[in-house]
C-alpha cells in the first residue's frame, strides 16, 4: 500500500519557509458563517489550509502552496490573497 | 471587480539595501513604486519601502510631478544630494531600475497575475477558467522504471488518463516518467471541484489507487506533493495583452492549450514575440498601445492563436455535457481494454460485445449524436 495518503502526510513532504505574518486573510467570518453553507474553501484548497472552527475560519497559511485557488474559488470574494513576502513561502525541491 | 480603463500605470524599481538599516528588518530590498500618467509620463504618485513615514514622504514629494519623458537625471541628482540617509545609494539604484522599467513592462507573472488584474487588463478568472493540478513525485529505482515502462535509457513516457480517473469531473490524470522518479497527478477545473465538493488530494489518491494506475506506481515512495493552477479558459479567456508600456505573456495571458496541456512552449513563444515587438517599438521610440498592439496581432497569427482558436469551444462544450466524462469515456476505456485484452475472443466478437454494451438503439443514437458534436469541436 502507498504511503502519504492523508493530506497531513502529503504536506509533511513539502518544505515551507514560513513567514511570521499571514499572506492570506479571510475578510469577514460572518460571511462564511451565514452565506457559505459548504465552507467550500475548506474542501477545494489542496493543502487544507482553511479549517472552520464553529464561528471563525482558521487559516494555516504556513502550509499554503500559493496556487491561488481560494482567491478565485471563494464565491463571496471573501479572501484577500497575496504572495508571501520575498524569500518566504513554499520551497520546491524536485517538481 | 469590473474591467476598468485606467489612465495611469504602476511601475516599480528595486535595489538591495545595505545592512544595519531599519527597513532591512522588514525587506531585504528597497522598492520604489510610482503611478505614472500613461500619456504624459508624469509621476502622479510615488512611494517606497523606507521604514520611516518621513522618508517615504520625502521621496514621494521629490518624484511627484516629474515626467519620465524628460529622463531621470534631474530627480536622480535631487535624490542623491537631498537624501542623506544610509539608503542614498539604494534609493538611487531603485530609481534607475524603475526608469529602466518605464519603457515597457512585460508581465510574465504566471496564472496568478495580480499585476495584470490591477491594471484592469482582466477581471478575476472564473473557477471554470482555471484547473487545479495536484501532483506527487514518486521515487522509484531507475531500472524498475525502464523495465516497467519499456524504456531505453534516457527515454521517457507519459500516460494521459481520461474519464473515470477524475470521477467524471472534467479533467485528466497524468503519469510521466523522470530519471528516477515518476510524476503522477490530476488536473480538474476548479469549478468541477466546487460543484462536486471533491477534495483535490482525495481525487489524487483515487487516481493513484485506480486499478489501471496502481501497477505502474507499485513500490514507489512519495517524496514531494505539489499544487498549481493551470489557466484553461482558452481562446475566449485571453485578456487584453498589450497596453501603453505593458505586454502580457504566458500563463498570465491564459496561453495554454488545455486539450494537449501545452503551456511552456506558448509561454516561451509569446515571450519571444513580445521581445520582437519591443525591439520594434524601441527603434521607433513609440511605446503606445497602438504600437505595442502589434504583439497581439503576432500572437494571433502564430500557432498560439491558431491552436487556441481551433479548440476554442472544446473545454466549455465538455463541461456543459457531463455525459462525455460520466459515461462515454469509461465506455471507451472499457472498449479499448477489451480490444487489447488477449482472451481468445476474436476482434469481431469483441466489437459485437462492445456494441451491445453501448445500450439500446435510442442510447446508441444519442451517443452517435454526442460523439459527432465532440468530433466537431476537436477536429
Ligand atoms: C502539473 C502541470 C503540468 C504541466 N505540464 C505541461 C506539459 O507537459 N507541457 C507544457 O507545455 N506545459 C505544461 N504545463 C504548463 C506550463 O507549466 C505553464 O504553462 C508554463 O510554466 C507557464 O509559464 P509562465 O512563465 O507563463 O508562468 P510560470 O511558470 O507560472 O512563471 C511565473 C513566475 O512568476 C513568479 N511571480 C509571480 N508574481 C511575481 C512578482 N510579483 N514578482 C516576481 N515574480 C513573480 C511566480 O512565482 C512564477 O515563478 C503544466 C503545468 C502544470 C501545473
Ligand atoms: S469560501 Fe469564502 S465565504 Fe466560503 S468559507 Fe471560505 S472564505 Fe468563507
Ligand atoms: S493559495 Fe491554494 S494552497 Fe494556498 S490557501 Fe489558497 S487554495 Fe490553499
Amino acid at each position: 500500500m502507498m504511503k502519504a495518503q492523508t493530506i497531513e502526510e502529503k504536506q509533511y513532504l513539502v518544505r515551507f519557509n514560513a513567514d511570521t505574518k499571514s499572506h492570506l486573510h479571510v475578510l469577514d467570518d460572518n460571511i462564511c458563517l451565514t452565506k457559505c453553507p459548504d465552507k467550500i474553501c475548506t474542501i477545494f484548497c489542496p493543502a487544507a489550509v482553511y479549517k472552520w472552527e464553529d464561528i471563525r475560519m482558521h487559516v494555516g497559511y504556513e502550509g499554503c502552496h500559493e496556487c491561488g485557488s481560494c482567491r478565485i474559488g471563494c464565491p463571496h470574494e471573501n479572501i484577500r490573497w497575496e504572495y508571501p513576502r520575498g524569500g518566504h513561502g513554499i520551497v520546491f525541491r524536485l517538481g | 471587480m469590473g474591467v476598468r480603463e485606467t489612465n495611469t500605470q504602476f511601475i516599480a524599481g528595486h535595489a538591495r539595501l545595505p545592512s544595519g538599516m531599519a527597513a532591512k528588518s522588514v525587506f531585504d530590498t528597497l522598492t520604489i513604486t510610482a503611478e505614472v500618467d500613461k500619456k504624459y509620463g508624469v509621476i502622479v504618485d510615488a512611494s517606497c519601502t523606507l521604514a520611516t513615514e518621513h522618508g517615504r514622504d520625502y521621496v514621494a514629494r521629490l518624484l511627484k510631478g516629474h515626467s519620465l519623458k524628460d529622463g531621470i537625471d534631474e530627480p536622480l541628482a535631487q535624490l542623491h544630494e537631498g537624501y542623506l540617509g544610509k539608503a542614498n545609494q539604494a534609493l538611487c539604484a531603485a530609481l534607475k531600475d524603475l526608469y529602466k522599467h518605464a519603457d515597457v513592462v512585460v508581465l510574465a507573472d504566471g496564472v496568478n497575475s495580480l499585476l495584470a488584474k490591477q491594471l484592469g487588463f482582466h477581471r478575476e478568472w472564473r473557477p471554470d477558467e482555471v484547473a487545479l493540478a495536484t501532483m506527487e513525485i514518486l521515487k522509484l529505482d531507475k531500472n524498475i522504471i525502464e523495465d516497467r515502462f519499456n524504456l531505453e535509457a534516457n527515454q521517457g513516457c507519459t500516460i494521459e488518463i481520461f474519464g473515470d480517473a477524475t470521477k467524471g469531473i472534467l479533467g485528466t490524470g497524468f503519469l510521466y516518467t523522470n530519471k528516477d522518479t515518476l510524476s503522477i497527478g490530476v488536473g480538474t477545473l476548479l469549478s468541477g471541484l466546487i460543484k462536486h465538493k471533491i477534495k483535490p488530494y482525495e481525487l489524487l489518491e483515487y487516481v493513484k489507487n485506480h486499478p489501471m494506475i496502481r501497477p505502474y506506481i507499485q513500490g514507489s515512495e512519495p517524496v514531494e506533493y505539489l499544487a498549481h493552477l493551470i489557466p484553461e479558459g482558452g481562446y475566449h479567456s485571453i485578456p487584453k495583452v498589450a497596453g501603453h508600456g505593458v505586454l502580457v505573456v504566458g500563463d498570465a495571458a491564459q496561453l495554454v492549450n488545455a486539450i494537449h496541456r501545452e503551456g511552456s512552449n506558448m509561454a516561451m513563444t509569446s515571450g519571444r514575440l513580445a521581445a520582437e515587438t519591443i525591439i520594434m517599438a524601441k527603434e521607433q521610440n513609440d511605446f503606445s498601445e497602438s504600437m505595442l498592439d502589434q504583439y497581439r496581432m503576432k500572437l494571433m497569427e502564430s500557432f498560439i492563436g491558431q491552436d487556441l482558436k481551433k479548440y476554442k469551444d472544446a473545454t466549455h462544450h465538455f463541461e456543459s455535457f457531463p455525459q462525455y466524462f460520466d459515461q462515454y469515456i469509461p465506455m471507451l476505456n472499457r472498449a479499448a481494454s477489451q480490444m487489447f485484452t488477449v482472451d481468445g475472443a476474436s476482434k469481431w466478437e469483441k466489437q459485437k460485445k462492445i456494441w451491445r454494451d453501448l445500450g439500446s438503439t435510442k442510447q446508441k443514437f444519442k451517443l452517435a449524436r454526442d460523439m459527432m458534436k465532440a468530433w466537431k469541436v476537436m477536429k
